[in-house]
């Protein structure tokens, strides 16, 4: 698709830092986004997130760094003999495809299109602050939607949609984490058809698939439904080689989703 | 006749620290406070509304009152999402979300930071990642090891100051 990648920098990369460093200590994390930004821009390479805290705080980080020169004197003298210029693009990998790629030009490459009826979680890091991520409109967003819908699916619409999965909170208070997601699991099953949930954030994908057992116990019902990375589909749609698509790492049962695809 | 009058809280003097709202407005990310006019959109949109007892508005009310004590030691600021919709939906780009991030900050110089954070802070410095590698599912994926950690990412932090005390040393009492 004419992206070209590295992995150069795979032994030098740091941890973002995410939410947990900023909430503690700002500059050690604006270093850390520094840090990583600079071993890119030394590459001459901008980066691509398939996650959306590292999106939000690679990209919070660079605009902070671009726009106030004197935390970037700070940083840069905490990550010398690097020096960051402010010269990378930070962007996620959904956004790449949205927007860069594009719908048409993905339409070429999905063999296996199927109806599916699917539920998209974006995350809050993939939307907000809608003024620095700029990926879509917070309030109303499609770009996933239609990236489900190149594949052939249909997105079903939910009350919950865009609210926060809870994930952030996990190491603050588990209680309200399971509750927030317990919301969201419940939405979905009982007032959609969707088939299964995709998401584009690694740490939303763990919410979602993680407590369905214990929110089922919790609430005496069943909690049950697949839930994809929004990649898993397409390259399913794709027809790529099964073993790229990682669904031995899938937490929830996603065979009736494969099924579909088996011919 | 027999009035009930309901008296919440009284704030006294000595509840209040004149220098906290200008401490918190001086940071990059604070600056911000003093615009609220306490509307309270950023807690009707505030996805754990329901959950809070002291609500975004009344945080962000609290501090620039000077309630120091109480704002740094509430809840709220650590289980906030940061979901950012609050940021988004304020009309007086106040941005409570990021303002929150500065009182953690702050709380943190006090050595107040509950354990899952500090755990989390305490792996990156370990090993430069916040999470565990498994190197064996990554070569199930044929995805190259991941190397061990090298002292370039202690350095950085070092360099920038980390907040040892607060962040690395085990329980402070
Ligand atoms: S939305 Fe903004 S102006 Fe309104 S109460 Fe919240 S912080 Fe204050
Ligand atoms: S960022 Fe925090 S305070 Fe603001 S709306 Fe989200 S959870 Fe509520």
């Amino acid at each position: 698709m004419g992206l070209e990648f590295s992995d150069s920098l795979l032994d030098k990369w740091s941890c973002c830092g995410t939410t947990f460093m900023k909430d503690t200590d700002f500059h050690p994390w604006l270093a850390l986004s520094a840090y990583n930004l600079a071993l890119s821009e030394g590459e001459g390479r901008d980066i691509i997130t398939l996650c959306n805290g590292c999106f939000n705080s690679l990209k919070e980080g660079n605009h902070i760094l671009q726009t106030n020169p004197e935390l970037l004197e700070r940083a840069n003298a905490s990550i010398s003999p690097l020096k960051y210029h402010g010269g990378v693009r930070v962007e996620h990998a959904m956004s790449v495809l949205y927007k860069e790629i594009g719908l048409p030009r993905l339409k070429l490459y999905i063999k296996k299109p199927r109806p599916l009826k699917v539920a998209v979680h974006y995350g809050c890091h993939f939307l907000r602050p809608a003024k620095i991520m700029q990926t879509d409109n917070p309030d109303d967003p499609t770009t996933l939607e239609e990236l489900a819908g190149v594949t052939g699916a249909t997105s079903v619409r939910w009350k919950t949609q865009q609210d926060c999965c809870g994930a952030p909170v996990l190491a603050t208070n588990e209680d309200l984490a399971i509750h927030m997601i317990s919301k969201k699991l419940v939405d979905i099953m009982d007032n959609t058809d969707a088939q299964c949930v995709l998401t584009s954030c690694p740490f939303c994908q763990i919410q979602f698939e993680l407590h369905q057992t214990r929110i089922g116990k919790m609430l005496n019902r069943k909690i049950e439904i697949p839930v994809l990375f929004q990649t898993q589909l397409l390259g399913l749609a794709m027809d790529l080689e099964m073993e790229e698509l990682g669904f031995d790492f899938n937490l929830t049962p996603v065979d009736s989703i494969l099924e579909h695809f088996k011919e | 006749m027999k009035i009930d009058v309901e008296y919440h809280e009284l704030i006294t003097n000595k509840d209040i620290d004149r220098r906290f709202p200008a401490a918190v407005a001086a940071t990059a990310e604070g600056r911000g406070l003093y615009q609220c006019v306490a509307c309270g959109k950023c807690s009707a949109g505030c996805p754990i509304s329901d959950a809070l007892e002291v609500l975004p508005h009344q945080i962000i009310r609290k501090a620039i009152l000077g309630l120091k004590t109480q704002v740094l030691s509430c809840p709220t600021i650590w289980v906030c999402a940061t979901c950012f919709r609050c940021n988004d939906r304020c009309p007086e780009q106040v941005n409570p979300a990021s303002i929150m991030f500065v009182l953690k900050n702050m709380a943190t110089d006090e050595g107040i930071v509950p354990e899952g954070i500090q755990t989390l802070v305490r792996s990156l410095y370990a090993n430069g990642w916040a999470s565990t590698i498994i190197n064996y599912e990554r070569e199930e994926l044929n995805l190259p090891e991941v190397p061990e950690a090298n002292d370039t990412i202690r350095t950085i932090l070092d360099r920038a100051g980390l907040k040892k005390k607060s962040l690395l040393e085990e329980d402070k009492g």
